[in-house]
């Protein structure tokens, strides 16, 4: 069964009489939607502000590109302009087409600082793209390109070594240093860049994205993919006064390396035996680990983690079917949404891993 | 090149300070929790020069200043509590008493609970939950745990309210089934006598009685997948069948009643679950997964809900379903009983009769052939054998019945703790049917006095021995139309829906839950079918066959709402209207004695309501039964009802029955249609033919023998004439 087929069975389990009962229009629809409406009615607000509630009700570029994206894929054109709406309104303050990395509900100015976020912005610029297609509405795309270019400018910077590579900066201020520069490689998604590069013509995302990948084959070989890294022109380094474990940031790569196709990456594949070396089983995930020892410092009982978990587990080892568990609202914004992007990435890259 | 810039303006400003107060505000080191503290971050950089033209950014406010994105993804510290519970599992008790809540009325009353242990020190707590009523008296009452034969617990019963849980000890436990008996002596805190008796209880609420195991515990093997179906089943949630393409309706028909077979207590629900939506409310034992990709034939799987999970390709598979659901056996249904001879209880494989409390019912069910006849005078006999306690009131009584009709009253008083010689005890023949029949046994011992709790008498009150004989004379092979006796030899696969439209989704929820309830009977040869329609349907029943009118089927199956106005419109009537339905009444009376049978069917139906009406609509195609079903009666309910009825001497009959709204049935038979010899007539046989027909329509054997009588006496006219002439010549 490939993805085309896959939204269709699914998408036929929506209709009318066909078993789960979903009324309305006898027209397709995406097998996320339940899961959508369940994520919208929980952490969307009704201005179209994404909350997060651990980081003090913030909205962020990240959660408007991660629901904006989600919008477009689902074919929700009404959340798509509520979430972009008050996107624009709010976070798009800067001098060039990116958006300001985070808005406070306790702060009276709201955006506090202008810098942006480069994963924010990427999901942002590729939602853009989908929903140009999905809601045939041309004048996102140009927004898209106008975006990308200048993503491109601010953040895609030249690897140290000066040998041609790319780099996907995490900001366009801040993660500069003397010795290299600071890099978070779950701000990498792949199959984003490339889609964005194909359709904008920005080719640099593409270069950086397989750059990308080259450099977390390189993590990989001696250990977990860390939050944070120093490139630096001729080596790998902790980067210095940062979060060197496995942890919120880095356990998204295995995800997006999935989503992108790239199941066989040996990120993935380390990922999946060091949690396999954990051995933990039940309602427990670790979420914080050793990127060297795969020592477990912590765990949450949030779905959206067990999600990643066990896809990467199934993706790696090419089973049928998934330890993914069913979606569920009751968890944070940022594992709920986690979760949401694992069964997208089971429907659009590897049906072989759906639910059971 | 901007880039460039802007990661410089950052740096100048971390490095002027201004960054520094805004970081460190939260001082957490990135190891414990992935936050990151930016102070030595800051601390590691060295000043560099900064163009003022990079200061624009932020420029809207200059008091604004630029941070690095880095978000707190930490969650609040667990409740370590929280999660262990979140990792066990529970899996409630089953008895075969039913599912849910059961209630243990009486003095003495118990339920043998089983609970299936998958691996024993991965129990974690063993319980039962319970309440009783209000009118018992805890000091005089006690409940009796015993695990596998032995003790466990026992303590006085006092929870009025709500259910109370009880921790058992779990040291008898064994892995496999384990057989938890409750044992209940309640006595009432006022009065003693039968109805005291039915105003005690105590009830067992079986989905919070179980044990709680580790989620995870257990290899995930054929065994332990059984398991966690029933568990999933006894907790009153569906079996979820998880898959991206819905199974047909066929498919998922077959599935339930395969489920159906894993334990006759519990009525399988199946839902199909889309991968992508959000969880189900309770998934969480067991469930069915259809990978059309899937490898192997099959696989069993641990989830990480605990789960235990069935991955297959597909539900038509048949071969896999075999293996672990194979199709339920046939129901053995009650004795069949052989007429002719003196048959003890048992060699029919009854049991004794033992009653401990003040009210007492127990029956006694057996099968007659479907062509067994008698309407005359026979007479059938129990030669029954019992003995009572001493010291029982004058008043106590035992009734004998036979398909709710006493046929004899007998005291308990006088011989108590005696040997009681067999007592013959005959009754009418015709009080039995072809199919099924029951002997009931009956106690009703007053208090003395009735207003004081009773005094505990320990051990059987009345017991009736399995020695007790049972004869019924044999009868040529005749038959009356029956749809009880077709019922029974109904197949399952024979049982479908005739809808039109989504208003008769009640007739299709029907057959869903016959086809799981349904199951042949053993020895039976299966033929025939069942439609079921709804009322919105009448229309597609033959009715005029009967003599129905679909007006008539409208206003019987009218909903049990609008029953009260009806009731209340008759219950107003005028008084000439009383007056008129008084002698109506009198001169059917007086007809019966003449034409002892049911009414004509437009008589029959006036008045009766219902939530479904079973037919046989044409006596030429008895094999053909119709369902038609009342919008919004419950389609679990009334499949019940035809599930029980038809092995219940006081199940459907005839060729009209209606199931009434308060459960049971009432049945109709045509007056014109006699009963029919199915063996060639004779000599042996004559006598209790013309019987049979004599007390069928007595008015139409008299009318006989009359014009028989006249023809003889024409006959004898005839021949005293003529002799007479032909003396005279």
């Amino acid at each position: 069964m490939n993805r085309r087929e896959i939204l269709l069975a699914a998408g036929c389990c929506l209709l009318p009489g066909a078993g789960f009962g979903q009324s309305g229009a006898a027209i397709l629809t995406h097998p996320l939607m339940p899961a959508w409406t369940a994520w919208k009615e929980t952490y969307l607000a009704q201005d179209g502000r994404v909350v997060d509630s651990l980081q003090q009700g913030a909205s962020h570029s990240e959660s408007q590109g991660y629901g904006l994206l989600l919008a477009a894929t689902v074919g929700d054109e009404t959340a798509f302009d509520l979430i972009d709406d008050w996107t624009v309104a709010t976070l798009a303050v800067r001098d060039d087409n990116l958006l300001a990395w985070r808005w406070l509900p306790t702060d009276p100015r709201g955006v506090s600082d202008f810098n942006n976020a480069s994963d924010g912005d990427l999901f942002y610029v590729w939602a853009l793209l989908r929903a140009a297609d999905a809601f045939d509405r041309p004048e996102l795309r140009d927004r898209a390109s106008a975006m990308a270019s200048d993503l491109a400018t601010s953040c895609i910077v030249p690897h140290p070594d000066q040998g041609g590579r790319l780099l996907f900066a995490p900001a366009a201020s801040g993660f500069n240093r003397d010795t290299g520069i600071v890099m978070n490689f779950s701000y990498y998604m792949s199959r984003a860049m490339f889609d964005i590069a194909t359709q904008t013509g920005i080719t640099a995302f593409a270069t950086c994205a397989t750059d990308g990948e080259a450099l977390l084959a390189d993590l990989a070989a001696t250990g977990l993919t860390p939050d944070w890294t120093e490139v630096r022109a001729g080596d790998l380094v902790t980067a210095t006064g940062l979060s060197d474990a496995h942890g919120y940031e880095a356990l998204r790569v295995p995800l997006f390396l999935i989503w992108s196709g790239r199941a066989s990456h040996p990120a993935v594949a380390r990922q999946a035996a060091f949690h396999q070396m954990a051995g933990l089983s039940g309602s427990m995930t670790p979420t914080v680990m050793d990127r060297l020892t795969g020592e477990v410092r912590e765990t949450s009982p949030d779905a959206g983690y067990a999600a990643i978990v066990a896809l990467t587990n199934c993706a790696r080892q090419g089973l049928d079917g998934s330890s993914v568990p069913f979606f569920t609202v009751d968890q944070p914004y940022y594992p709920a949404t986690l979760h949401l992007m694992t069964l997208l990435a089971i429907i659009e890259a590897n049906p072989n891993c759906i639910v059971t | 090149m901007k880039s460039h810039f802007c990661l410089l303006s950052l740096v100048a400003l971390l490095c002027t300070g201004q960054l520094q107060a805004q970081v460190t505000a939260d001082p957490a080191t990135p190891a414990d929790n992935g936050r990151i503290d930016l102070r030595s971050m800051i601390d590691s950089m060295t000043p560099t020069p900064v163009p003022p033209a990079q200061q624009t950014l932020g420029q809207t406010d200059p008091a604004i200043l630029p941070s690095l994105p880095v978000l707190e993804r930490s969650a609040a510290e667990v409740d370590p509590d929280q999660a262990a519970a979140a990792d066990v599992a529970f899996y409630p008790a089953l008895s075969d008493l039913g599912a849910g809540v059961i209630r243990l009325s009486g003095e003495f009353a118990e339920a043998n609970l089983v609970i299936d242990v998958p691996v024993v020190t991965d129990v974690q707590e063993l319980r039962i939950a319970y309440r009783t009523s209000i009118n018992v008296l805890p000091e005089l009452s006690s409940v009796t745990v015993l695990l596998n034969g032995r003790e466990i617990a026992q303590f006085s019963p006092r929870s009025f309210e709500g259910f109370a849980t009880v921790q058992l000890p779990m040291e008898n436990l064994i892995e496999g089934q384990n057989q938890l008996m409750v044992q209940i002596s309640q006595s009432h805190r006022i009065f003693c006598g039968p109805e005291a008796s039915f105003d005690i209880w105590t009830e067992i609420d079986l989905r919070q009685s179980g044990i709680s195991v580790a989620a995870q515990t257990g290899i995930p093997d054929q065994a332990a997948l059984r398991r966690a179906l029933i568990a999933q089943l006894a907790t009153g949630e569906p079996v979820y069948v998880v898959a991206a393409q819905p199974p047909t309706q066929d498919e998922l028909a077959e599935l339930s009643l395969r489920l159906g077979g894993l334990t006759p207590q519990l009525t399988p629900k199946v839902v199909v679950q889309n991968p992508f939506a959000p969880a189900p409310t309770n998934a969480g034992l067991s469930r069915i997964a259809i990978i059309d990709r899937a490898g192997p034939d099959f696989q069993i799987r641990r989830a990480r809900d605990g789960a235990l999970v069935l991955v297959m390709r597909s539900l038509s598979d048949t071969d896999v379903l075999d293996s672990f659901l194979p199709r339920p056996d046939p129901i053995t249904g009650p004795v069949r009983f052989v007429p002719g001879s003196d048959v003890t209880l048992a060699q029919m494989g009854l049991p004794p009769v033992a009653m401990r409390g003040r009210y007492g019912r127990s029956d006694l069910n057996f099968l007659l052939p479907p062509d067994w006849l008698l309407l005359a005078s026979q007479s059938a006999e129990i030669g029954l054998i019992y003995d009572y306690a001493e010291g029982l009131p004058e008043t106590a009584l035992m009734l004998l019945k036979v398909n709710d009709t006493t046929v004899r009253l007998l005291p308990l008083f006088g011989q108590g703790g005696e040997e009681i010689p067999v007592l013959q005890v005959s009754f009418p023949a015709r009080l039995l049917s072809p199919g099924i029949n029951a002997l009931t046994v009956e106690t009703i011992i007053p208090g003395e006095p009735p207003d004081m709790p009773c005094p505990r008498i320990e051990g059987e009150l009345l017991r009736v021995s399995d020695q007790t004989t049972l004869r019924i004379p044999a009868s040529p092979s005749m038959q009356f139309p029956d749809l009880g006796a077709q019922l029974l030899r109904l197949a399952p696969e024979n049982i479908a829906a005739v809808t039109r439209d989504t208003r008769e989704n009640v007739a299709t929820s029907v057959a869903d839950a016959l086809h799981v309830l349904f199951r042949p009977l053993a020895e039976t040869a299966t033929t025939g079918s069942l439609a079921i329609t709804s009322v919105f349907h009448a229309d597609a029943v033959p009715l005029e066959q009967l003599g129905l009118t679909r007006q008539m089927v409208e206003t019987m199956l009218v909903p049990a709402a609008m029953m009260t106005e009806s009731d209340t419109v008759a219950e107003n009537r005028s008084l000439g209207a009383r007056v008129i339905g008084f002698v109506g009444n009198t001169i059917t009376a007086i007809s019966g004695l003449a034409r002892p049978r049911d009414p004509a069917l437009a008589d029959w139906v006036d008045g009766r309501h219902g939530d479904a009406l079973l037919l046989m609509p044409d006596l030429q195609d008895r094999d053909v039964l119709w369902l038609v079903v009342a919008q919004g009666a419950d389609p679990e309910r009334v499949a019940a009802a035809v599930t029980a009825g038809r092995i219940s001497a006081t199940g459907p009959s005839g060729q009209l029955s209606i199931l009434t709204h308060d459960g049971t049935w009432q049945s109709w038979m045509s007056p014109a249609q006699g009963p029919e010899l199915l063996e060639p007539l004779s000599i042996a046989n004559v006598r209790t033919v013309a019987g049979n027909y004599a007390s069928w329509s007595p008015l139409g054997y008299a009318t006989l023998m009359g014009a028989l009588l006249i023809l003889s006496v024409i006959v004898a006219l005839l021949f005293v004439v003529r002799n007479r002439g032909s003396r005279k010549r």
